[in-house]
């Protein structure tokens, strides 16, 4: 046999590069998605063309995208926070239904006697209700941390098993203590002045995406530009290198649990306070992993998570508006997605080793032989 | 208020513009013929579930044959139907039925948003509020539970019990399975009704669990209201020896042997029935439909035509006669139903 490719000295990664390989196996991508098309008598083209239309093309779709990004956005940033410092937490399901059921708490607990507003001033009600969801999920989270550090705990298996348990007790508030009388497994409906505020007029856009974009921006001044955060990607590539140097490896960790946990509890706040407006079941519905694939495709760079959660929320929202409007199953473009996946993460390969053409004289010799 | 219907006007101006320049761009062909509507269906389980929901979407079969243009969603979970709905509307569908009960307090909420289109939900109306452009159906499903826990009763060969296996936890599901302990508790003194809402429509294992611990503890029939969850119940009981009575669909093929008969609903003829009425212009938004037990109710049994109404195996004739007259009491109102929901 051949061998068809050889490690490059150095691996391509001038930016040029990773944006062409990256274009070019979304591209690739959607080119073998095509096929899917074909049994349902649908031109992929149009198809493609309508996917993106509908969720970039036009103002509502692009509010439609803007929230369907906002707590992917959030998820991505939690994971970059623990997996840059090298704690493979993994229960950001978990951390939604708890930051959820934190929020959906915060607003029906500030309700008044005539259950129209909510107690507290605005200036004052938002900045608390984000601190309450980003310490349940705090705690929540670094609880996993906890176990780690003191007890050397398996954060991987620990923080995916939590995902269940946060899941139970939600269910398990909606069905009892918190649920609306005589109705679905599901609490009030929250007092409107707690919903998140519209920001483009005619859409349903909301302030979600706002708190994504702000927390991105804190994400990336904590990993490059501050000391904390400096020592919390040393500890994540080596902490051994990190413990010698004078780095609290245990307190990074937990620092990293609690943030992540933070950061997914916010991703809950948003779908809750931003769509649902009750608490109810269900309502992570898989963003808590999507979030992590998002994570991965921008290389858990917090900046370069924001595109990429777009990108992806646009696709899911052309996904269903394709499912509405020419009836091919809405699983054609889960396919899709985890082609562009599948390619994008594999496309570091040709950064990394280059093809080697074969010499045919030499192949033939060793044929001969 | 006033920022509300700005932004509604908005939304639709903006829909218009979109939709008109999206038929231009990829159907200019498309005329749609007298007296048809856009017609959504969207469902929380699959439509090939060989019950609830694949009754449903038969009936839109219908629709899309008779030259309706229609559109139906799969699988959409409790806190994705505001979205999905939401998504429908837009679009400018002119009816969208929510399957299920699960639909009700969601399409209250936003059907207000789109006073021109009109919204069904195949579950009994809520106590707070009516709107213009919602309508509701009552499936008399307390009185078809009632009308089986007495057949269930009839047919048990030990006496001691029989059971209900319910899907979703949810005021509808909580009554049929009160009214089939009554129903059974009645029809034969001394036997006892046994019932569990699992809380889930689409887990056979569930289902397979929940029969199984009634067989345990005497019951030697068993029905279900739960879709897939009840496709569990059936197997489960069929296999440990017990009768099974269907549910929503004709469901013999799943244990011809131990298999009374199938309650069926009509649930296909009841799409066509509000589709055609939004296309006539006749639609009775603002009001609860109510069919009577024996329409909307079919027991059927049989894989061929013509279909018999029941298993002659395992049920006889004196059964049968007595479930009659259950039947007659329920729909002529000398059982009250109202008293299980």
């Amino acid at each position: 046999m051949f061998n068809l490719f050889e490690r490059r000295l150095a691996p391509l990664d001038s930016p040029s590069v990773v944006i062409a390989s990256t274009l070019g196996s979304i591209v690739l991508a959607l080119a073998i998605g095509a096929f899917l098309f074909i049994p349902f008598g649908t031109n992929p083209l149009l198809a493609y063309f309508s996917l993106f239309e509908s969720s970039l093309g036009s103002l509502r779709g692009f509010g439609m995208t803007l929230n369907r990004a906002a707590p992917l956005i959030l998820v991505a940033l939690g994971t970059c926070v623990a997996w840059r410092a090298g704690f493979g937490f993994l229960g950001f399901e978990g951390c939604m239904t708890i930051g959820a059921a934190a929020a959906a708490w915060f607003a029906l607990v500030g309700v008044s006697e005539d259950g129209q507003g909510i107690l507290l001033p605005a200036l004052l009600f938002w900045p608390a209700m984000l601190a309450v969801a980003f310490a349940a999920g705090g705690i929540w989270a670094g609880s996993v941390g906890v176990l780690r550090t003191r007890y050397g705990g398996n954060e991987v298996l620990i923080s995916l098993m939590m995902n269940y348990v946060a899941i139970f007790l939600v269910q398990y508030l909606v069905s009892g203590p918190m649920r609306a009388s005589g109705s679905l497994p599901q609490t009030d409906r929250f007092p409107t002045e707690s919903w998140l505020a519209t920001i483009i007029p005619g859409t349903r856009a909301h302030a979600g995406i706002l708190i994504a974009v702000g927390a991105a921006f804190l994400v990336w001044l904590l990993i490059s530009r501050m000391r904390v955060g400096f020592e919390l990607v040393v500890t994540g590539l080596s902490p051994l290198a990190a413990r010698y140097s004078g780095i609290d490896v245990g307190r990074r960790y937990l620092l990293a649990a609690v943030g992540a946990g933070g950061l997914g509890a916010l991703a809950g706040l948003v779908e809750v306070l931003g769509t649902q407006h009750r608490l109810m079941d269900g309502l992570s519905g898989g963003l808590g992993f999507i979030g992590i694939v998002v994570a991965l495709l921008a290389k858990l760079n917090p900046l370069l998570i924001v595109p990429v959660a777009l990108l992806y929320a646009a696709l899911s929202v052309g996904a269903d508006a394709l499912q509405r409007s020419t009836g091919v199953p809405s699983s054609i473009i889960f396919i899709l997605q985890s082609l562009i996946v599948l390619f994008v993460m594999a496309s570091d390969f040709i950064r990394y080793w280059r093809p080697r053409l074969p010499r045919f004289g030499a192949a033939i010799v060793q044929e001969e032989r | 208020m006033d920022n509300l219907s700005r932004m509604t006007l908005n939304r639709r101006l903006m829909l218009k513009g979109a939709g008109a320049g999206l038929g231009l761009a990829l159907c200019p062909s498309q005329i749609l013929a007298a007296n048809t509507a856009r017609i959504a269906l969207i469902m929380g389980g699959t439509i090939s579930d060989g019950g609830w929901n694949q009754l449903a979407f038969e009936g839109l079969g219908d629709l899309k044959a008779e030259g309706f243009d229609t559109a139906y969603v799969e699988n959409v979970t409790q806190a994705r139907i505001q979205e999905v709905a939401q998504g429908y509307a837009d679009d400018g569908y002119d009816l969208l039925i929510g399957h299920s009960y699960a639909f009700g307090s969601a399409f209250l909420e936003i059907a207000p948003d789109y006073p021109d289109q009109n919204f069904f939900v195949t579950t009994f109306a809520p106590d707070e509020q009516m709107l213009p452009n919602l309508q509701f159906v009552d499936f008399a499903y307390e009185g078809a539970a009632y009308a089986a826990g007495a057949l269930a009763a009839l047919i048990s060969d030990n006496r001691k019990a029989v059971g209900f296996v319910g899907g979703g936890d949810n005021p509808t599901q909580q009554a049929m399975n009160r009214a089939f302990v009554a129903g059974a508790e009645t029809a034969v003194p001394g036997i006892k009704g046994l019932g569990v809402v699992t809380g889930d429509y689409n887990n056979a294992a569930k289902g397979k669990e929940a029969a199984l611990t009634m067989i345990g503890n005497g019951a030697d029939v068993i029905w279900h209201a739960a879709d897939v969850t009840g496709l569990g119940a059936i197997q489960g009981a069929a296999s440990a020896g017990a009768k099974v009575l269907g549910c929503y669909a004709n469901q013999t093929s799943l244990a011809p042997d131990r298999m009374a008969t199938s309650f069926v609903t009509n649930l296909r003829w009841m799409v066509r029935e509000v589709s055609h009425s939004v296309a006539d212009k006749a639609f009775k938004g603002g009001t609860e439909w109510r069919p009577t037990i024996k329409e909307v109710w079919v027991p059927s049994y049989g894989e061929t035509e013509p279909l018999q109404d029941f298993n002659p195996a395992l049920v006889s004739e004196e059964a049968k006669a007595a479930f009659a007259a259950v039947v007659e009491e329920v729909s002529t109102g000398q059982i009250d139903i109202n008293q299980f929901k």
